[in-house]
């Protein structure tokens, strides 16, 4: 590298992550009222914490960089309506809004990584 | 030819790379090698950067708009890292060349 | 590897926005046809019920979480297959021999309680949508 991009990678790797995870979410919004339905979540384990993959219950997936894993995990736990939805609309609002916030200061970070390293990289213009 | 003094390469540049990397020393390249090596990765990006931008033009629906963004800010990025070290040697080299003997 | 941008996340949401509507578009219907004795095709109006699956959503094919992330579509409008209500009324003009008048089995409570929640899950698929849109601008200005 000519010049040290990595950061913005990593940055880059948040917002992947946190929008897939808006999408899985806006799943389980939408499925709000069909029955028997469970809403679902994605977790991230960054390369320091290989070893709790054993202890995550779905398929395990790789995404954007090679030290990013990404599972999915049945989140409903017990509290679930008479035809079997288990989704709590309050819950996953929440979810939802807390992982906007995270998608937008990644996004504000990387936006400020990348205007200085222009800025260093045009020498100071 | 190669001109030695790494002062000449941006001292702004090295800097951020130590922010980045804490105790990593910045490589004191020649400046020729610095500019190989900026050049090539200016190409490469750009590259990326109109791949992307045709793909996601294209409605290819996995490339992401933040993807897309990334990818042209670097791009930006590196070709203006080697305009920068061309300006530098072409200043390098005039300053050198006007030296009375 | 595979990700899939906004617009599948917005597709989702607007699964859920159409289906909902639907909902409450069957709900209206039995509302107003609660005391119709006699409908197309003979006898009291049926209640309508609409069954709701989750789907996949289309373009999520080999993407790494498809099977994470669902659709809802209405998959379909089932008619009541109950018996009508009989009430006796020996003087109106759609009564039996037995002077008893068939009317639909819509409970008006029950089906306002629909429109309620179907009108919530309205609302949350807009807030969700919106929030996609929102990172969407947000990624725009990357790079600014």
């Amino acid at each position: 590298m000519a010049v040290d991009l990595s950061t913005v990678d990593t940055l880059q790797a948040a917002l992947t992550f946190h929008r897939e995870r808006h999408t899985v979410l806006a799943g389980n919004v939408a499925n709000l009222d069909t029955p028997g339905y469970r809403p679902v979540d994605l977790n991230r384990n960054t390369a320091g914490d290989a070893q709790t993959l054993a202890t995550t219950n779905e398929g395990h997936i790789a995404t954007a960089t090679t030290t990013d894993i990404v599972t999915s995990f049945d989140d409903g736990g017990a509290m679930q309506s008479a035809d079997g939805n288990a989704v709590s609309l309050e819950r996953e609002l929440a979810k939802i809004d807390a992982n906007r916030a995270r998608y937008s200061t990644s996004a504000e970070l990387v936006t400020r990584r990348l205007a200085l390293l222009r800025y260093a990289a045009g020498d100071g213009t | 030819m190669s001109i030695a003094p790494a002062s000449i390469v941006p001292p702004s540049v090295t800097e951020i790379r130590g922010i980045d990397e804490g105790p990593h020393k910045a490589k004191q390249a020649d400046l020729g090698e610095a500019f190989a090596n900026a050049l090539t990765e200016a190409s490469n990006t750009e590259k990326t950067a109109t791949h992307s931008a045709e793909r996601f033009a294209k409605g290819d629906p996995t490339m992401g708009i933040h993807e897309v963004m990334i990818a042209s800010e670097k791009a930006n990025i590196e070709i203006r890292y080697a305009t920068t070290l061309k300006n530098k040697a072409i200043e390098a080299y005039r300053e050198l060349m006007n030296t009375q003997v | 590897m595979s990700t899939t941008d906004f617009f599948t996340a917005m597709e989702v949401s607007a699964s859920g926005l159409s289906a909902q509507r639907t909902r409450m578009n069957v709900a209206s219907s039995n509302l107003a046809n609660a005391q119709t004795t006699q409908a197309a095709g003979g006898g009291p109006y049926k209640r309508r019920d609409v069954v709701l699956s989750s789907v996949d959503v289309p373009g999520m094919q080999g993407s790494d979480f498809s099977a994470a992330v669902k659709g809802v579509a209405v998959t379909q409008i089932s008619q009541d297959t109950n018996p009508p209500r009989l009430e006796y009324d020996p003087g109106h003009p759609q009564a039996n021999a037995q002077g008893y008048v068939a009317y639909p089995n819509v409970n008006p409570v029950e089906e306002m309680v629909d429109m309620i929640t179907a009108s919530r899950a309205y609302e949350a698929g807009i807030t969700a949508m919106s929030t996609a849109v929102n990172m969407a601008e947000k990624a725009l200005g990357i790079g600014r």
